[in-house]
């Protein structure tokens, strides 16, 4: 159904082929997983096979790309478009309309399907993703499991033969992933071919069979899924492991009890002893409470200590109150009732460092250097202070990056930037929120080096986090939030 | 979700029933006249017309924020001009007509744009758009600009509690006074790549949604209501009169 042949492509003003000579086939109702290293070329393939080269992205391309005969892009994106689905990395991008069933209808009539028919397809596509009492829910309100099954209602509203996801796994959480994969099967019951580009194999295993990884715009293995199981091959090719336990084995943080039922407070863990709460100097969350306005009661008497220089992983669900619990601990919001206290003293953003989620809003200076010296705050750019943040840089594989613009750096690299900004002054308690969600296996491990080591040099490192390889790697206690969503 | 609103905390009064159309048509007719004419008084008279509007569609306390603000950036303006007066002193001799038409076609813009962008839904204006036939190199950019209003006010809900983090201690406002680079590189440049990247991603998902080969986004399955009728009417009259106040009023007929 889908050839590729000795597919190549340069993007305009590059002087770099990001796709190299790549071929492959793919058959009616066969998915597959596209792999690789951060910019290998992964996106850049599925924007030539969903037809926005060259009609939205300029360049060169050359060689060959069928769907059904009929070649990449013939007719424009939108007609091409018919055969062919994109869905973005950024889900929320892709929303055009203002609810969920106006999505879909808005999709359609583009398509021209105007009428009943659009309404009898869109209620079937809301029925099959779970999404019909959602109908009328803004897109905006969504969460991110949502908001990526709405994409794909609207997506496969006109029955598609081909679907192709960007990087689905990268926000979500491991229950939406299993939601996600689950309806991705229905799709492929039904005949669509699937290519999805992730760098999490784990949650895909059963339902992609073949494995393409491609490596800087090269096809470097052809195989099948069950092949990354080989270490040796997935450290030469940069990948994530494809087993991460379900739930990670770690004891909860020392001193961990609430005061509402399990089920009430919503947090998995075997209460520690009043004792271990006791001992030492450490960060410490007394009986909390809290609540957005209008927003249900969170974490029902939550009591834990932080210790320093250890790594505690907090996960679950989205929209439960993970980033909360964080902010929380790092003064951004305060307690409706409890405490929360740094050896005794007030929590406050004075003596924490968070990183938050979106790194574009947090580089502001002309170069990567700069941005670390500024980072590091007091007695500006000495000698010293420069040498210092060469240094941070380097662990961080960022040093030739140096003279960069921050914001011209790819998505791992700014990641990788930001979690090296919070590390650049000494502090209390070092949060981090889904520090690795776009990560490969090899930067994974980097980071996962550097917050152990971080941790190490005596912080208490707070790490939120969907990312159960990450957990696994350099977690010493872990939480699991599954309270009412905020 | 309304156009102007992230999370739906800004919602207009909306009392009257108008088709997004009727809105957006206003807007424009409005905003053209105001520039037409030359005349204070005549502005004045447009003014209040399209002020009635206003008031009819737009919570009395939002319309009252807004007035502050725009009465505020007014003043800021003419102290300006007063200091610029001392350097160029033919400025303030120049006659206060000519100073004050500007102000009085911001408040024309400002009537006719908060109950547009208070009361509308954004799919509703992608629709309307739609429906009044522009030619698509006009419809695709404009309903993109419609989708990117929540972007932006996610991103500076964002940004300012980054800036906040990073900032910390160095908040005060005379802190940024006295940084103006810093102010300039924290607050705008991050906007900036983030605008340009959102706008690149809503272009893409246009494209791929299939929005520039649309064609038929139908007529309208509700007809004008009165509502709608009786705001054209009063608008179309508005600037009947007040083409007719700048002829007589400034007796040059230029408008």
């Amino acid at each position: 159904m889908l050839k590729v042949e000795s597919l190549s492509y340069r993007h305009a003003h590059s002087d770099r082929l990001a796709l190299k000579d790549v071929s492959f086939s793919l058959d009616e109702g066969q998915s597959m997983l596209l792999a690789g290293r951060s910019g290998s070329g992964k996106s850049t393939l599925l924007s030539v096979l969903a037809g926005l080269v060259p009609h939205f992205l300029k360049g060169a391309l050359a060689g060959r790309a069928e769907l059904d005969g009929r070649e990449a892009g013939a007719g424009g994106v939108a007609e091409w478009g018919r055969g062919a689905r994109l869905m973005l990395q950024n889900s929320e991008a892709q929303f055009l309309a203002g609810t969920v069933g106006e999505e879909i209808l808005l999709t359609l009539r583009c398509r021209g399907v105007i009428g009943p028919e659009a309404g009898e397809i869109a209620r079937e596509r809301l029925a099959a993703l779970g999404l019909s009492a959602l109908k009328d829910q803004s897109v905006f309100k969504l969460s991110e499991g949502q908001k990526q099954k709405a994409v794909l209602a609207a997506l496969t509203a006109l029955r598609p033969k081909l679907l192709l996801l960007d990087e689905p796994s990268a926000n979500l959480d491991p229950v939406f992933l299993e939601e996600l994969k689950k309806a991705l099967w229905r799709l492929r019951e039904d005949g669509l071919a699937l290519i999805v580009a992730d760098h999490r194999p784990y949650w895909l295993k059963g339902l992609c069979r073949k494995l393409l990884v491609l490596d800087d715009g090269a096809v470097a293995y052809e195989g099948q899924i069950e092949d990354l199981a080989d270490q040796e091959r997935r450290s030469r090719l940069g990948l994530r492991s494809p087993d991460v336990p379900e739930k990670p084995s770690l004891p909860p943080p020392s001193g961990f009890r609430r005061r509402a039922p399990e089920e009430e407070a919503g947090f998995n863990g075997t209460d520690g002893s009043d004792q271990a709460a006791d001992s030492g100097g450490e960060i410490r969350i007394e009986n909390l409470y809290f609540n957005y306005p209008g927003g249900p009661e969170l974490f029902g008497g939550l009591s834990l200590t932080l210790a320093y220089g250890e790594v505690t992983a907090l996960t679950g669900p989205s929209g439960r109150g993970k980033t909360t619990l964080a902010r929380l601990l790092c003064g951004l919001e305060k307690p409706a009732r409890g405490r929360i206290t740094y050896d005794g003293q007030p929590a406050g953003l004075e003596l924490a460092q968070v990183v938050l989620q979106n790194a574009d809003h947090q580089l502001y200076m002309p170069t990567v250097l700069s941005e670390v010296i500024l980072a590091v705050g007091a007695g500006g750019r000495t000698p010293e202070v420069e040498a210092g943040a060469r240094e941070l840089l380097a662990s961080f594989g960022l040093l030739g990056l140096a003279s960069r613009h921050p914001q011209s750096l790819s998505g791992g690299e700014k990641q990788r930037l930001v979690v090296a900004l919070g590390l650049a002054r000494p502090t209390k308690l070092l949060a981090l929120d889904e520090p690795t969600s776009g990560l490969d296996g090899q930067n994974l491990a980097l980071m996962a080096a550097q917050i152990t080591k971080a941790a190490q040099a005596g912080p208490a490192v707070l790490l939120v986090t969907h990312d159960l390889e990450l957990v696994g790697l350099c977690a010493a206690r872990h939480l699991e939030l599954f309270g009412p969503m905020t | 979700m309304r156009a102007l609103s992230r999370i739906d905390k800004y919602r207009g009064g909306g009392r009257l029933i108008l088709r997004p159309e009727t809105r957006l048509l206003l807007t424009v007719a409005a905003s053209v006249s105001s520039l037409a004419l030359g005349d204070p008084q005549a502005l004045s008279l447009l003014l209040a017309f399209s002020l009635l509007y206003a008031a009819a569609e737009t919570k009395f306390k939002t319309l009252l924020l807004a007035y502050a603000f725009m009465g505020l950036m007014c003043a800021l303006s003419l102290a300006c001009v007063w200091l610029l007066g001392f350097i160029f002193p033919p400025m303030r001799e120049a006659p206060l007509a000519g100073a004050i038409s500007p102000f009085i076609r911001l408040g024309v813009s400002l009537n006719v744009i908060l109950p547009l962008a208070l009361n509308s839904k954004l799919t509703e204006l992608a629709m309307a758009l739609g429906r009044l036939h522009l030619p698509g190199f006009l419809r695709l950019p404009l309903m993109v600009t419609i989708r990117f209003i929540p972007v932006i006010l996610n991103d500076l809900v964002q940004l300012r509690e980054a800036v906040g983090i990073r900032f910390r201690g160095r908040r005060g406002f005379l802190f940024w006074l006295r940084h103006p680079l810093t102010w300039w590189r924290v607050f705008f440049q991050p906007l900036i790549v983030r605008l340009i990247r959102s706008a690149d991603e809503l272009a893409m998902a246009s494209e791929l949604k299939g929005l520039e080969v649309n064609t038929d986004f139908g007529s309208s399955a509700e007809p004008f209501s009165p509502d709608d009728r009786l705001v054209g009417l009063t608008a179309a009259l508005a600037i009947i009169l007040s083409a007719l106040a700048e002829f007589f009023l400034s007796g040059s007929g230029h408008a």
